[in-house]
């Protein structure tokens, strides 16, 4: 093997033969609906969560008797429903083309992965006002309340609650998005820094 | 818009054509029966899809292996394998098998390879010009050819450990 074009004419005697066109239509027809679904799945312990907490929220709200706390209830469901619909619109993007260049690719890549993230981290933050005002809105709405001190450690614990489980879901939605972004600015760097090294 | 047999029959002329570059491709990305099949169909399932917006005038090769690149190197290929019971997977992607130790060795290299200059060896191999690996790529043809010399150095040298690239490559 002395010259690059042996290498050129053993590697192309591989792999030939006949294909099945039939097998490959089926296939397809297959294998696209299963892609959607796992594009959609991603997003469907939100889902799940959302209509848990939604259901209870609605019930509690239907049988609450004080104004405020009715207020409370609603700001909540309304908070819960617009970050389901926002967590909808976001999942919905088509995907990427695939033809362009690797490097386009993997630019369009990152810049698509970076904004899901600033959009993760920003509706998860921005959604925790409207629900904790929601929650102190129940909890104080409730005539009487407010003059107990328990009531206030019971908020301050809630509220606590409240940021710590937005931290845990953000670093736990944002986990595998961050690893692909990684990898994949690992991969571009690859191919730009030789770029800059051979001028 | 045209009609559904008109792209099953392109995609068909696609694959009658390129299938055999593509196994190989996928056997230089996947050492793993299962992985190799499933990149394969990724990569089918990505040109039929790209498949409308083809334009005649560009070079298929070129478009063929940006798509397989892409897939290859990036997300589509790094999702959960999941796959369908109904299709009997080995029927349609069969691993290529080597006839000849020497092939076997050139794969076993150029899996070696770091993931870009994977990519850059495949298009290598396969015969394209640097200008049309570049293009896959995205990277300037100038840099390619640059790249391009390493890589056929460090390959031959891999291949024949006991004696120097250069003289091996000319």
């Amino acid at each position: 093997m002395n010259l690059p074009d042996d290498m050129q004419k053993l590697w192309q005697q591989e792999g030939l033969r006949k294909e099945d066109h039939v097998m490959w239509m089926r296939l397809i027809q297959e294998k696209r609906p299963g892609w959607e679904e796992r594009v959609q799945s991603e997003a469907q312990a939100w889902y799940l969560v959302a209509l848990c907490i939604g259901s209870l929220v609605v019930w509690a709200a239907w049988k609450a008797r004080y104004p405020w706390v009715h207020v409370g209830y609603a700001l909540m469901a309304l908070t819960i429903a617009l970050i389901t619909i926002a967590t909808c619109v976001a999942r919905r993007r088509r995907p990427h083309p695939m033809e362009r260049s690797l490097k386009e690719h993997l630019e369009a890549l990152i810049a698509g992965y970076e904004r899901y993230i600033r959009f993760q981290l920003r509706s998860g933050w921005w959604a925790i006002l409207p629900l904790s005002a929601g929650l102190m809105s129940v909890i104080f709405g409730i005539p009487g309340n407010a003059a107990k001190t328990g009531t206030w450690i019971l908020a301050a614990i809630l509220l606590a609650g409240i940021l710590v489980g937005q931290w845990l879901w953000s670093k736990h939605s944002l986990a595998p998005i961050l690893k692909k972004r990684d990898q994949d600015a690992r991969l571009l760097q690859e191919l730009v820094g030789h770029e800059d090294a051979s001028r | 818009m045209e009609p559904q047999s008109h792209w099953e029959a392109q995609f068909e002329q696609l694959l009658d054509k390129h299938a055999p570059a593509l196994r190989r491709f996928c056997s230089a990305y996947r050492r793993d029966p299962n992985d190799r099949q499933d990149l394969f169909q990724d990569i089918a399932v990505a040109l039929w899809t790209a498949l409308p917006r083809f334009r005649a005038e560009a070079s298929e090769r070129s478009w063929l292996y940006r798509i397989a690149h892409n897939v290859a190197l990036t997300d589509a290929a790094r999702r959960r394998r999941k796959r369908s019971p109904e299709v009997p997977l080995d029927e349609v992607t069969p691993a290529v098998q080597s006839q000849d130790p020497r092939a076997a060795e050139l794969l076993d290299a150029v899996q070696r390879l770091e993931p870009i200059d994977r990519g850059l060896a495949l298009l290598y191999l396969e015969g394209l010009t640097t200008a049309e690996m570049g293009g896959v790529l995205g990277i300037t043809e100038g840099n390619a050819a640059v790249r391009l010399t390493r890589l056929r150095q460090r390959l031959a040298t891999m291949l024949n450990p006991g004696r120097h690239g250069h003289e091996l490559t000319r």
